[in-house]
């Protein structure tokens, strides 16, 4: 499976493997701290990463477009993992080159003292149903769709056997996303309410952890 | 030999002032040393290994003419709790001998303020550490310090060779004897089974000098073994590694004894016998303390001084005291738990007993049933006078890096110089020039750089062709960051009032929540706070809390521990009939109830179910670190034959495949499994994605800088520069697995870990034995231990996808 489509808040919401989800009543592509620059910040400060990593984020971007023709793209926070270095060039090239239309909701790590073009720029953004943020931000009443946390689960079976995954995290009050970024690590959650719903995330497709009353 | 004349009235006048005669090693290195010559002094602790050299170091300063004001010895000691104690031995020796030379201390415990001091004028004498030496070296003008050193002497060698500080000194000290030709190296070790190896590697390549001196002591230390087991047995647990339970079995001990050394494995241990111990035995509040690594300095410090000056009368330590401090006051030395290898134990008897000819006596307490037989193994060892190699590491490219970055951050490298000396190390001479570019372009355009954006930065070009870093920032960091020993992440924790208690790791502290109780040096705390990288607690009256513990790298049996072991194990069958009186009968009563104790020429497996799965249980009984890659290899070759999953798990006598549907052992037997053909390949494939190579990978990517383990004190603002070695190995084995450094991290586990010959020779024998195959109910004595370690590994050959959703339905 590559995908799955939920119906949430009577929004259509498409869940897919590239740890992007669509959004189709408003046409938008939303996706979760991609930490842009990552590794060539650390190549900058001495620290000798292969830079090849660099190039794949934006191929898998530019895939997920093609197949789900977005009319805007939403990041939620930590597009960019530290103040500019040249790794951004390409992304602002094709923000630029693009005629979708691209909103950043500012997350910790975003360092942007310049401005973008066609990257709008937002501390929270308000669109009923739902409310867009870069920190889980539980008090609210409206539903809330952030990143941060970059989710992992961590799958027990028999046999002593684990597997840890990525994945999209959907309580009844939120949905934290997943990190888009190669090369970002991943913190391992807990389910803490029946009825929470966890999309693990593997190189090719989804599954579905749903009926945890069990756990 | 006028001036050896001379000499000898001098010293031998001192000598007699003391009652004292020259020991054979004493002299013969005296006239060494005098000559100019580098060596190796092989004798144990507590012989006057610091007389055989000291007194003819110093000697050409007594001629007033060649009075100075310049470093003529450097010291390096492994431990900084041996800096204090040279220091004092040192300088009672100059002090009774009317010597007007100045000695110092350098090392990571050293004030700021000794440390300028020391920037602009050092001792004629310094005793520091590999590290602290670095650390000169990084800094500026450091070839000028060193421009009238005599002599350099590398203490406790034995502590270092086996490790990758041994590299870091070996690359020193070239670099030092190329700008300095006259300088002369000294090694003093303990007795290790290589020991003419080590006067090699730490001497290196010396032209023109015949590769130095060995010189042997011919002291002896008698030991003498005591175990300290149940009266029955069948008090005793099957698992676990504290031993507890046996507390009062310390006891009388601790009673007639003037003074007590506990040595455990862990610090944790540690901890919780101390623990144990006051709440056994409240009178010796006051009288006893706890010494372990992560104990802050000055506690640490005070400490040793109490135990030198028979202010305590009982300690708790772990290998944090191993080494040379000398106590004379010693009387008994405790060890809890099996000690993995002979020399160690050895050493640790030689606590007691500190004089030449005093017999050492050492109690060993087995904390489970099965290690009981390891005390057996031990008495025999020790008789037999037989100790373990500590074999040098060859190649170690992070070491390298570390040592070229600090040359870079001092006064810069030309490469070609820099080559010609590094070839001289034990660890470079095979370095070929492939690799030597690959560690420059590494430090300077970060080892392969495709993009043309790239802005790699870490050592500069200059025009001249200087090697040299210019950034600041760069320059800081990389200081910071030297040495060779890799810890987690540490925290610093600290009393309300302020006071600093020790270091505690953060994935610890990441499992305790506000308010929560445990105990750090034998006293519960409470957290009250944790900010930045402190932890601040508040004493606390509970009597339970949880015990701090550190992921510290687990020991593994040596081979030759491994063979003494076995040897005892076959045993065990003849003894049931001709020692009826052997405590350890009820052990192998209670194994032979469903299973088997193997025979020399045997090999047993047993399998069982339980409520986790299938256990498969295999004994080669050839140490922790054999079974992991053995556990590696089987499970891999077992799931080549069909999709299966495994958990492992090993200790030091077995390892066992746990796995979710039962695993016929005759079927895969049949298929050569203990083959040891392809070995290499079937190791590869199977440690690619192992917790070895990633352990290995995460010390590399410390010490060659590749992870940022931050500043002092300063570390939130670093943030941005941290990141698991986890995930750089996972970037480094998908885009760039032609990386020196990820690939030396497979070759460390080869090489140092699976001793590649070991495993062979241990393959070797288990295809000669006879297979034993047992089916049994319940798990077995020997099993115990395994089945319940909590550390494991998986090994799949079923397709990712099906693993998942076998896994999901679980959840259903």
């Amino acid at each position: 499976m590559k995908s799955v489509k939920k119906i949430i808040h009577n929004q259509t919401l498409t869940f897919d493997y590239r740890k992007v989800v669509f959004w189709k009543e408003t046409s938008s592509l939303i996706l979760s701290d991609v930490h842009i620059g990552k590794i060539t910040h650390f190549r900058k400060n001495g620290i000798s990463l292969p830079s090849f990593p660099a190039l794949n984020n934006l191929n898998i971007l530019k895939s997920a477009i093609e197949d789900y023709h977005p009319k805007q793209v939403v990041f939620l926070g930590d597009l960019f993992h530290s103040d500019y270095n040249l790794e951004w060039e390409e992304w602002l090239l094709f923000f630029k080159s693009s005629r979708l239309a691209f909103k950043l909701i500012i997350g910790n790590h975003d360092s942007i003292n310049f401005k973008i073009k066609n990257l709008d720029i937002l501390k929270n953004w308000n669109k009923s149903p739902f409310y867009f943020s870069h920190y889980p931000f539980i008090e609210s009443k409206i539903f809330n769709l952030c990143g941060h946390v970059h989710p992992s689960f961590l799958l027990k079976g028999k046999g002593k056997q684990q597997i840890k995954l990525p994945c999209f995290y959907i309580t009844r009050k939120n949905i934290i996303f997943p990190a888009f970024g190669e090369f970002t690590g991943t913190h391992n959650i807990h389910l803490e309410n029946n009825g929470d719903e966890i999309i693990l995330i593997s190189k090719n497709g989804i599954f579905l952890l749903d009926q945890l009353n069990s756990i | 030999m006028s001036d050896y004349t001379n000499f000898n009235n001098w010293i031998l006048k001192w000598m007699d002032s003391k009652d004292w005669k020259p020991q054979k090693f004493q002299s013969e290195a005296w006239k060494e040393v005098l000559k100019g010559q580098s060596g190796l002094i092989n004798a144990p602790t507590g012989s006057g290994k610091t007389l055989s050299l000291i007194p003819a170091i110093v000697w050409p300063t007594l001629d007033n003419s060649k009075k100075t004001n310049h470093l003529i010895c450097l010291w390096i000691t492994p431990l900084r709790s041996l800096s204090q104690q040279i220091k004092i031995s040192i300088e009672e020796f100059l002090h009774e001998n009317n010597l007007n030379l100045t000695i110092g201390v350098r090392n990571g415990d050293t004030s700021t303020k000794e440390r300028n001091k020391q920037r602009n004028k050092l001792p004629n004498i310094l005793v520091t550490t590999p590290e602290s030496l670095q650390l000169i070296i990084s800094s500026k003008d450091w070839k000028k310090k060193f421009s009238f050193l005599k002599t350099v002497v590398v203490d406790e060698w034995h502590e270092l060779i086996g490790s990758k500080r041994g590299v870091q000194v070996e690359l020193c000290l070239a670099a030092i004897r190329y700008f300095n030709s006259s300088t002369s190296i000294w090694g003093i070790s303990a007795t290790i089974g290589n020991i003419e190896q080590a006067k090699d590697v730490l001497l290196g390549n010396i032209e023109n000098k015949n590769n130095g001196v060995l010189i042997k002591s011919n002291i002896k230390k008698k030991i003498l073994v005591k175990s300290i087991a149940p009266k029955e047995i069948k008090h005793m647990p099957w698992r676990g590694h504290l031993g507890i339970n046996l507390t009062p079995q310390l006891i009388p001990i601790i009673k007639k004894s003037k003074s007590t050394l506990i040595f455990t494995n862990t610090r944790s241990q540690c901890e919780l016998w101390y623990q144990k111990l006051l709440e056994k035995m409240p009178e010796l509040a006051g009288d006893m303390a706890m010494h372990h690594g992560s104990i802050d300095r000055n506690i640490r410090l005070w400490v040793e001084n109490a135990v030198r000056n028979e202010k305590i009368k009982v300690v708790v330590c772990t290998s944090s005291l191993d080494l040379g401090v000398d106590f004379h006051p010693v009387e008994s030395i405790i060890q809890i738990g099996g000690p993995k290898g002979v020399a160690r134990f050895i050493q640790r008897a030689g606590r007691s007993g500190h004089r030449p000819n005093e017999v050492s006596k050492i109690y060993f307490l087995p904390t489970h049933a099965i290690e009981l037989i390891e005390s057996a193994a031990l008495n025999k060892a020790v008789k037999k006078d037989f100790v373990e190699q500590r074999n040098p590491y060859l190649l170690s490219f992070d070491v390298l890096i570390q040592f070229l970055v600090s040359l870079a951050v001092s006064d810069g490298f030309y490469p070609k110089q820099t080559l010609n000396y590094i070839k001289k190390t034990y660890a470079f001479s095979m370095i070929n020039n492939e690799e030597w570019e690959w560690v420059l372009r590494n430090i300077t355009i970060g080892s392969q750089s495709l993009q043309a954006y790239d802005e790699y930065k870490r050592v500069d070009i200059l025009e001249n062709g200087l090697f040299k870093v210019t950034s600041r920032k760069t320059a800081m960091r990389h200081r910071v960051q030297i040495g060779t020993i890799v810890s987690d992440a540490l925290l610093q924790l600290k009393s309300i009032n302020g006071r600093r208690l020790g270091k505690i790791e953060e994935w610890f502290v990441s499992k305790l929540s506000k308010g929560e109780v445990f105990l750090f040096g034998g006293q519960y705390y409470k957290i009250f706070q944790m900010k930045n990288m402190e932890v601040i607690v508040k004493k606390s009256k509970a009597k339970k809390g949880k015990i701090v513990s550190w992921m510290g790298g687990r020991m593994s049996f040596s081979s030759y521990m491994s063979e003494l072991l076995r040897a005892e194990l076959y045993d065990l069958n003849k003894s049931l009939v001709s020692d009826p009186e052997n405590p350890l009968n009820y052990l192998t009563k209670k194994q032979l109830e469903f299973s088997a104790i193997p025979n020399p020429d045997e090999f047993l497996i047993e399998s069982f179910k339980t409520k986790d799965g299938f256990h498969t249980i295999f004994y080669p009984f050839e140490g922790r670190f054999i079974h992991e890659a053995l556990s590696h290899l089987i499970a891999y070759r077992v799931s080549l034959l069909k999709p299966i999953t495994f958990s492992l798990a090993y200790n030091d006598y077995g390892f066992e495949l746990l796995s979710d549907e039962f695993l016929d052992v005759q079927d895969i037997i049949d298929n050569n499994l203990w083959d040891d053909s392809h070995l290499y390949q079937d190791l590869n494939d199977s440690i690619n994605t192992s917790e070895m190579a990633r352990r290995k990978f995460r010390d590399i990517a410390v010490i060659s800088g590749l992870v940022f383990t931050g500043m002092p004190n300063k570390r939130k603002g670093n943030k941005d520069l941290q990141s698991g070695s986890q995930l750089l190995f996972d970037v480094f084995r998908d885009y760039e697995p032609d990386n020196l450094l990820y690939k030396q991290s497979i070759n460390e586990t080869f090489e140092y870990q699976l001793e590649e010959g070991r495993l062979r020779s241990a393959l070797k024998r288990i295809n000669r034995q006879k297979l034993i195959w047992k089916k049994i109910p319940y798990p077995s004595p020997f099993s115990f231990p395994i089945i319940t370690d909590r550390m494991r590994e998986n090994l799949s050959s079923e397709k990712f996808e099906d693993r998942v959703k076998k896994m999901l339905e679980e959840y259903k």
